[in-house]
């Protein structure tokens, strides 16, 4: 039996408006193993990155166990959060959100430093990650010298600088041309198979469907199918 | 001394800080450039306060008292033999110099005009040694050893082309140096003196008063080898409380005070500056926390997707609560840098080109207490204003502050 590496039962998540109670999720129930690429499917406000966003610990549901590596999560309180992103997860942006006053380099190796490597082997390690992506030429660069999709190269060897267990990214190709998609699903795809690293990505796009091992189909907060290619 | 994980959060704030300072060097510099302003403000005014008691004290040693003053003991009218009691004060090696006094008030009249004036009657030769009043000479001469129908007189009472900018109201003679005045005692003796010379000090109501011979002052009073008082010089103002103690100790024929004691004058208008300057320090300090804290809560507004992305990534709120923080402290130690160098120019330009003030030549005074003050109030008002606003944006839920932009 794999290794379940992300268990989510009956997660919840509210807001209040006023006095009215909004479920962006209402019942999620999943499961995810060790060395999976999942792609959360489903329509506009269906509640994909809402569910996505809870599983990165970007938010805190309102109800349900969330389980990551074995650890009740829900609870954590905003430090222990952090810690946890910091040293387990990572995450892609859609908008890429690199910091406009670093460099391509220096936005890879900052979570490195805070978790406490030394700068010289920050940057090391960050080059090498960069030189895996074909950015080894734009190390020195501002995010707005770079175009979109090596902005999101950028974003996701940021997000794999720590080596985390799981890697999400909330429709990591939403804002690039068809050929830039291309290649960063390629490379996502690349990762999960040569290194085994556990992806969960929230895409409109059907086509990925055909990139991943499997596809949660959300609508109106609940999971309504469960596909494997 | 810290642990690692301290280490780390400072190793990544100072990342992020020097990241963004290199970015917004203009802004930066504008920042730099008020607090820089706003460390002379809090300084400058304290600085002339602490130059203006300084003159105000040096002129009561140099024009009035001395370092310290022997006064007759209480039911005393005199000292009875200020020879001796010179004599005394000249064996404590710390004195430089003892000079005698003895004055009264006489009619000084000229022709048909007259005003009353207090008439010291000092010792020429020691008398220069103690105080100053014959740099204060601005017609004719001061006393000297041998003078005796001689007189100085104060601007104020010579009047016409000697009294500039006076304060003080009263009859002036109309008189210049050679003239003749008369002073009249009221018991109908009056003595003839020959106006030898013409000061003006500006300092207080000094320039209403006159010196004659010692010897003169003894005749017209009968008052042979009395003094009201014998003001002493030391090498050192510093040790006067010390040596006041051994005076008394060593039995000296007389109340002895020092100029600290004297010094209630400075200590009124001190005290009063003194509050006035606290007033400007405290806008000073206002004008420095409120440009930080608009800055670093216009920056963290702009920023929150940039924070949000931040704590999403993994770096602690420590770190980035650290890397506004420092950012601040960092605009205000360059600014306070630059501050304190404006100053020490301005301390060394009116060190040559003192304010000339009605007490007299005034030479703003930077002492180390204030400067170091001011800086740790200027650092903490930075700290404060750096970080409250990085402090709210990081209460903002990470989603909701990345889709809000900046």
């Amino acid at each position: 039996m794999k290794e379940a590496i992300i268990e989510v039962k009956h997660l919840q998540r509210r807001f209040s408006v006023g006095e009215i109670e909004i479920y962006a999720i209402k019942d999620i129930s999943l499961e995810i193993t060790k060395g999976e690429f999942v792609a959360l499917m489903g329509p506009s406000g269906a509640g994909k990155s809402t569910t996505l966003n809870q599983l990165a610990l970007l938010d805190t549901p309102t109800g349900g166990v969330l389980k990551i590596l074995g650890k009740d999560v829900e609870h954590l309180n905003q430090k222990q959060q952090t810690e946890f992103r910091l040293r387990h997860l990572g995450f892609v942006f859609q908008n890429y959100n690199l910091l406009p006053q670093l460099t391509a380099l220096e936005n890879v190796m900052l979570p490195a430093m805070m978790l406490g490597k030394d700068k010289k082997d920050a940057i090391m390690d960050a080059t090498r990650l960069l030189e895996k992506f074909d950015m080894g030429q734009r190390l020195n660069n501002y995010p707005s010298q770079l175009s979109g999709g090596q902005q999101q190269k950028v974003s996701i060897a940021r997000a794999l600088i720590n080596k985390p267990a799981i890697l999400f990214a909330d429709e990591p190709t939403a804002s690039l041309d068809s050929k830039s998609s291309e290649v960063i699903m390629k490379l996502l795809r690349e990762l999960n198979k040569k290194e085994r690293q556990t992806i969960v990505l929230v895409s409109h796009e059907p086509e990925h469907q055909q990139l991943v091992d499997r596809t949660i189909w959300i609508k109106d907060g609940i999971v309504v199918e469960k596909s494997y290619v | 001394m810290f642990s690692k994980k301290v280490k780390t959060t400072a190793k990544v704030a100072w990342f992020l800080t020097f990241s963004s300072m290199k970015k917004n060097k203009r802004l930066n510099i504008l920042v730099i450039g008020v607090l820089a302003f706003s460390f002379l403000n809090v300084v400058f005014f304290e600085s002339i306060t602490s130059g203006m008691s300084d003159a105000i004290n040096g002129q009561l040693i140099d024009l009035q008292n001395g370092h310290i003053t022997i006064e007759p003991l209480e039911q005393h009218r005199y000292i009875d033999d200020w020879r001796a009691v010179r004599n005394k004060l000249l064996a404590f090696p710390e004195v430089e110099a003892a000079s005698p006094e003895l004055g009264r008030y006489f009619e000084v009249w000229k022709k048909d005009k007259f005003r009353p004036s207090y008439i010291n009657g000092i010792d020429p030769e020691t008398f220069v040694q103690v105080k100053r009043i014959q740099d204060k000479i601005i017609a004719g001469s001061f006393l000297e050893p041998n003078d005796y129908n001689d007189i100085v007189i104060g601007s104020d009472i010579a009047g016409g082309i000697y009294e500039k900018d006076s304060i003080l109201g009263g009859v002036r003679l109309e008189a210049d140096v050679g003239d003749k005045v008369i002073l009249n005692a009221g018991d109908g003796k009056q003595y003839e003196l020959k106006v030898k010379g013409i000061f003006r000090t500006a300092f207080l109501g000094l320039d209403i008063e006159s010196f004659v011979p010692l010897k003169k002052m003894e005749e017209m009073l009968n008052a042979s080898g009395k003094a009201d008082f014998v003001n002493v010089r030391i090498y050192n103002k510093d040790d006067s409380t010390r040596l006041k103690t051994e005076m008394i100790n060593s039995g000296i024929d007389g109340k002895v005070t020092s100029w600290e004691e004297n010094a209630g004058f400075s200590r009124s208008v001190t005290n009063s500056l003194g509050l006035v300057s606290k007033i400007t320090g405290f806008i000073g300090v206002l004008t420095a926390f409120i440009t930080v804290f608009i800055v670093i809560y216009i920056k963290t507004k702009n920023q929150r997707s940039q924070i949000a992305t931040l704590r999403a990534v993994g770096i602690s709120d420590k770190a980035i609560v650290g890397s506004y923080v420092l950012e601040a402290v960092a605009l205000g130690v360059v600014g306070i840098i630059i501050g304190v160098i404006v100053m020490k120019i301005l301390l060394v330009y009116f060190a040559s080109h003192p304010l000339s003030l009605p007490i007299g030549d005034v030479i703003p005074i930077m002492t180390p207490q204030t400067q170091w003050v001011s800086i740790l109030i200027l650092v903490g008002a930075t700290i404060i204003a750096g970080y409250f606003p990085t402090k709210r944006v990081l209460k903002e839920n990470i989603i909701e502050a990345i889709r809000g932009g900046g």
